[in-house]
């Protein structure tokens, strides 16, 4: 908590507990310092937390200030300072899960926003700021209330927006698929590998312009063609799902979700690799 | 009761009375000349999680959670600092028991939605129990197999004429509602556009917009 004695700051510091005040920069890392070097000496394992960063935000930029120290993740030295945390592992190894800004709006801005952006690539850890004023009313003994927790996003939140591109229908094209090495392939066999003229025939009972992504719980496949690509021992691999009806392949890589393309004739399908060993 | 029904509205909050009760205009307020009569009364804590909690009766719910306990109410759901402008999604049982129920379909959005776009069922007993469904408009453009390849519409937008999200493979056995006869409408070899049902993961794999109310704020993914 910020070592700022103004009267909001003192109503919160009244209402919780355990806390710990800090001036600036040095003074945290100092303090986290300290404070592993106790979890350390302790056998029990650390108990699961978050480090609530509590203070004031600046004008205009709504980032979070600790005593004369804005975490502003633009700059090189904060961004150090995460940075030699990362390293050390300091927050993991405190039982540290998430880092959350607690000053008002702190997710609000652009300056905000690629703050905890930056801290949570840097730390590898959720970093949540809020969408709103914070109030000594939003704290109870224990911290930040959970009640309130609709006042905090996390960083990855404010990422993902829904598409604008619709999700069209999508066609089959062989050499556009990944190559991969099938010892290394990401959904691994049985497989049944084929000639490029078995794949050819292959692709003349798929229908090739009705491919889509499906929703819903992901199917198991019945076994994998593994297609020989132009890459020496490299293969695009083509998932044979419900007894040959459909097959899923991985255009955008396998992984993003599959594309499932119906077989016009699975007996046709059938005949042309079932006699071939699955391995 | 074995299920809850709830209807989607877009909301601007216009009176606060305590830490989750408030009052709400159901369409921008100044086209409501910002009538008090037109405000429609709510206490966001009477919600499924209360029930969950024991200290509410499915009968008395009002509202659904916030998105926060994986809702889809937008606004509050406490006083301050909650959210003034964004959606209530209310029970079927407290949308009826109003005196000034909201339309289903605000004056600046009437023809955007189809009913059942705005409707989502929350199950509390039975094989259903504790899944919830959402209800879009959907195509059915495809059939192989047990599985549908269907077009759906962001929540919300079809009735306007606006374009599918997307085109996806659905097996509407298990994703989609065939059950209760409010719900899923289309079928392999029966009706092939209409309601589409789908349960909540399925409805977040979809990554596409859920309903975007008021109509001119952001939207954001089924939660």
């Amino acid at each position: 908590m910020s070592r700022v004695p103004d009267a909001i700051g003192v109503r919160v510091q009244r209402v919780v507990e355990h806390k710990l005040l800090v001036g600036g920069a040095a003074e945290l890392e100092e303090l986290l310092g300290r404070l592993l070097r106790c979890q350390d000496a302790d056998p029990e394992p650390p108990v699961p937390k978050t480090l609530d960063l509590i203070g004031h935000s600046t004008p205009s930029t709504s980032l979070l200030q600790l005593g004369d120290w804005v975490i502003d993740g633009m700059d090189s030295n904060v961004v150090a300072l995460f940075h030699r945390l990362a390293t050390n592992r300091t927050l993991p190894r405190l039982g540290v899960h998430g880092v959350r800004l607690l000053g008002c709006n702190t997710a609000e801005t652009s300056e905000g926003r690629a703050t905890l952006d930056s801290l949570a690539k840097t730390l590898d850890l959720d970093v949540f700021g809020s969408v709103g004023f914070l109030f000594a009313s939003h704290y109870v003994p224990d911290g930040f209330s959970d009640d309130w927790r609709f006042l905090l996003r996390a960083a990855h939140d404010l990422h993902d927006n829904p598409s604008e591109n619709p999700q069209r229908v999508r066609r089959l094209d062989l050499e556009t698929l990944p190559a991969l090495a099938v010892s290394t392939a990401a959904r691994a066999g049985p497989y049944r590998f084929v000639t490029n003229d078995i794949a050819r025939r292959i692709l003349a009972v798929i229908r090739g312009d009705a491919g889509a992504a499906m929703v819903g719980p992901a199917l198991q496949s019945d076994y994998q063609i593994a297609v020989p690509s132009l890459q020496p021992r490299h293969h695009h691999i083509i998932d044979v799902l419900l007894a040959g009806r459909f097959v899923r392949v991985y255009p955008d890589g396998h992984e993003h979700p599959g594309i499932l393309f119906p077989v016009a004739d699975p007996a046709a399908l059938g005949a042309l690799v079932d006699e071939l060993p699955l391995t | 009761m074995t299920r809850t029904v709830f209807y989607g509205f877009g909301a601007y909050v216009g009176a606060i009375d305590g830490l989750t009760t408030c009052s709400w205009w159901a369409d921008d307020p100044a086209s409501l000349k910002w009538s008090r009569q037109a405000l429609v009364p709510v206490d966001l804590a009477k919600n499924p999680s209360a029930v969950r909690a024991g200290t509410l009766k499915v009968d008395d719910i009002e509202v659904d959670d916030h998105r926060v306990d994986g809702g889809l109410t937008t606004i509050g759901p406490r006083w301050p600092g909650g959210s003034p402008i964004g959606q209530v999604w209310l029970s079927d049982t407290y949308w009826n028991s109003l005196g000034n129920k909201p339309d289903r379909h605000p004056a600046s959005a009437g023809g955007d939605a189809y009913d059942y776009e705005l409707t989502s069922i929350l199950y509390w007993v039975g094989p259903l129990a504790g899944r919830r469904f959402y209800g879009f408009h959907a195509k059915i453009v495809n059939c192989n197999g047990p599985l549908a390849q269907v077009e759906i519409w962001s929540g919300g937008t079809a009735r306007g004429k606006q374009p599918a999200a997307g085109t996806w493979w659905v097996d509407l056995a298990s994703s989609a509602h065939a059950v209760d006869p409010i719900a899923t409408q289309i079928a392999i070899g029966g009706q092939q556009e209409g309601a589409l049902f789908l349960d909540a993961p399925t409805a977040r794999g979809l990554m596409v917009a859920y309903v975007k109310k008021p109509p001119g704020f952001g939207a954001d993914f089924y939660p």
